[in-house]
């Protein structure tokens, strides 16, 4: 009962808080700015942050072997062991490229003696020749159980173009100084070159036996992009900067990294980032400032009717309680009206957003508060002599 | 109450120049019953000492006493909210509160049910001379007098036995004064309460039971 009764001290102050209505809906306009505007800000932040994480993770960053002075990259002479070791096959003086590369694409053609007329090119991928890319128009149909990764393998298998499909499913080729060797095939190109037979770049000649070809191109993929300084300053070590070397000499090769649309994209939203970094304290700043003081200087503004309800024989505490409960009810409603417009113009809401808004109530909560602790501890007699 | 007594009362205060004797070493009983008129210049200690006596500060010296107990002695909220009852010059009401809110506010804060309290405030203000077609109303739409007709009607729903008056005619034209000060004089001839005015209007003082002249800071006629 004695709660009941209680309550209608409470119901009078926040119907008082309702007929204050100009004031009531400005203390709730500056709740749900600061916490509407900060929600949106910290929305912001996280969805760069998104990005970025997402650009590093997602984007490919491509590299093109070249000569060393960076102009030709389609015929490099180069010998194979350069691919198996950034294929991870070979390890040389304690270079372990393959943990900063991926995606190794090279190929190495070879003019053959029989069948006459023909070249055999070998291939780590089918992404190792444009010919055999989609863009291209080539489509390669794998007979039986093969698949592409066999091209990755090591074995005496081939892709020849249609017309050259035998009825024992084996062709056999030879290259001057070699010995014939017999391939099978395992599957044809169509509108694809007429004179090329495709095999494993990693093909042996003979039975156990691997000739050592020369690479005609190369080209690979960054692994990690998220240390990608420290990847391109262990692929130099192997390989030069283009740019940097014009020496041509067989035996020097340069890599072109291709990574400016991704800096500039990386660059650009870590420079929308950092602007957003540097926004979101300010605007914290200035709207717990608002905050602070429109909920301070509305409840100062008020010293009159609390020196009244001292006069009365209301309690320091009572008072206080009851300058919380109204402006409690403002910041809570003004929050919720800010989160409730955040979330209808951004869709979502993140956490941190949310603890945004609940410091922006706490603020506001906290100028009040000072303000109602101060007037609160006057003397009452002080209090009275206040003017409206 | 029987009687609330003021011993030697002495109220000081700094200044940014020097100590002030506001109120030196009054004495003076009040009784139930009787309208008291506190007179003087400006500046002469009756609010400060009229401030004292409804326990908005405590006395530097000298003692208040109610019915013989300190009023140091007890809380000082308690003994506003259920002893004494304070009318100003210019009302002091709650103006975002109805008229039949700001009667019954005292009651409110005692934890009276809102409908008993209300019951209770209506009387009061039908008492003072309202209509209650007035009682939804806020203060700011009635006139001076009938502010002032609140105000008392507050002190009387709060039933203290103590009744002071700071100019309550001060702000109100000859009519409304004349008004007020009849139920003022009612509210002790008929409610047994002790009502103590300040005031500088020689027809309120003219119409009090006792006048006490008060001149720096001391009574000089009690």
């Amino acid at each position: 009962m004695t709660q009941k009764n209680g309550c209608a001290l409470v119901g009078v102050t926040l119907i008082a808080v309702l007929r204050r209505w100009i004031a009531s809906l400005l203390l709730v306009a500056v709740a749900a700015t600061g916490a509407f505007s900060t929600m949106v800000l910290q929305n912001l932040t996280i969805r760069q942050e998104i990005a970025l994480s997402n650009t590093i993770a997602n984007s490919t960053i491509s590299c093109t072997v070249t000569d060393a002075k960076g102009t030709d990259s389609g015929n490099l002479q180069m010998i194979s062991a350069f691919v198996e070791m950034l294929e991870g096959k070979r390890r040389l003086r304690g270079c372990y490229l393959d943990d900063y590369v991926k995606n190794v694409r090279a190929t190495a053609e070879m003019p053959l003696g029989k069948p006459a007329g023909t070249t055999l090119r070998r291939i780590l991928s089918i992404d190792s020749d444009p010919a055999l890319s989609q863009v291209e128009g080539a489509s390669v149909l794998f007979f039986d159980d093969w698949t592409e990764e066999s091209l990755r393998g090591l074995g005496q298998i081939c892709l020849v173009p249609s017309d050259m499909v035998t009825e024992d499913g084996y062709i056999t080729i030879s290259a001057e100084m070699e010995e014939p060797v017999r391939l099978k095939i395992i599957g044809t190109v169509a509108n694809g070159p007429s004179n090329v037979i495709y095999c494993p770049y990693f093909m042996p000649w003979e039975e156990g036996i691997s000739v050592a070809f020369l690479t005609d191109s190369c080209s690979f993929d960054i692994r990690d992009n998220q240390n990608l300084e420290e990847s391109k300053e262990y692929i130099y070590k192997w390989f030069v900067q283009p740019n940097l070397s014009n020496q041509i000499d067989g035996m020097t090769f340069g890599v072109l990294v291709h990574d400016e649309t991704y800096q500039k994209n990386i660059e650009e939203i870590q420079a929308n980032l950092s602007m957003l970094r540097l926004l979101l304290p300010i605007l914290i700043v200035i709207c717990g400032c608002i905050g602070f003081f429109a909920s301070f200087l509305a409840t100062r503004g008020r010293t009159k009717e609390f020196a009244v309800m001292r006069c009365i024989g209301i309690r320091q505490g009572k008072i206080f309680g009851l300058v919380m409960a109204e402006l409690t009810v403002l910041a809570f409603l003004g929050s919720f009206l800010g989160i409730a417009s955040g979330i209808l113009l951004e869709g979502e809401i993140q956490t941190s957003a949310l603890l945004n808004a609940a410091l922006m109530t706490g603020i506001f909560l906290l100028g009040s508060a000072i303000a109602a602790l101060r007037i609160t501890s006057v003397n009452v007699m002080t209090l009275m002599k206040v003017e409206d | 109450m029987n009687s609330l007594v003021a011993k030697q009362v002495t109220y000081e205060y700094r200044n940014a120049v020097q100590t002030v004797k506001a109120v030196n070493g009054v004495s003076c009983d009040f009784q139930q019953g009787l309208v008291y008129a506190l007179v003087g210049a400006s500046g002469s200690g009756k609010t400060t000492f009229l401030s004292l006596l409804a326990g908005l500060d405590v006395p530097t010296s000298g003692t208040i006493e109610l019915d013989g107990e300190s009023t140091a002695n007890m809380n000082r909220d308690s003994y506003r909210l259920n002893h004494v009852s304070v009318i100003y010059q210019n009302f002091n009401l709650f103006q975002h509160l109805t008229v039949l809110e700001n009667a019954a506010y005292p009651l409110y804060v005692r934890k009276m049910p809102k409908k008993k309290a209300d019951e209770l405030a209506a009387e009061k203000l039908v008492q003072v001379g309202l209509k209650e077609d007035q009682f939804k109303r806020l203060p700011n739409m009635l006139s001076g007098g009938e502010q002032q007709r609140v105000a008392i009607a507050r002190a009387l729903a709060s039933g203290s036995e103590i009744i002071l008056a700071d100019e309550p005619t001060g702000n109100l034209d000859s009519t409304n004064s004349s008004n007020i000060v009849e139920i003022l004089h009612r509210l002790a001839h008929e409610n047994d309460r002790c009502v103590i005015i300040v005031t500088h209007d020689p027809a309120v003082s003219e119409a009090a039971d006792v006048v006490l002249k008060m001149k720096d800071g001391k009574i000089v006629n009690g």
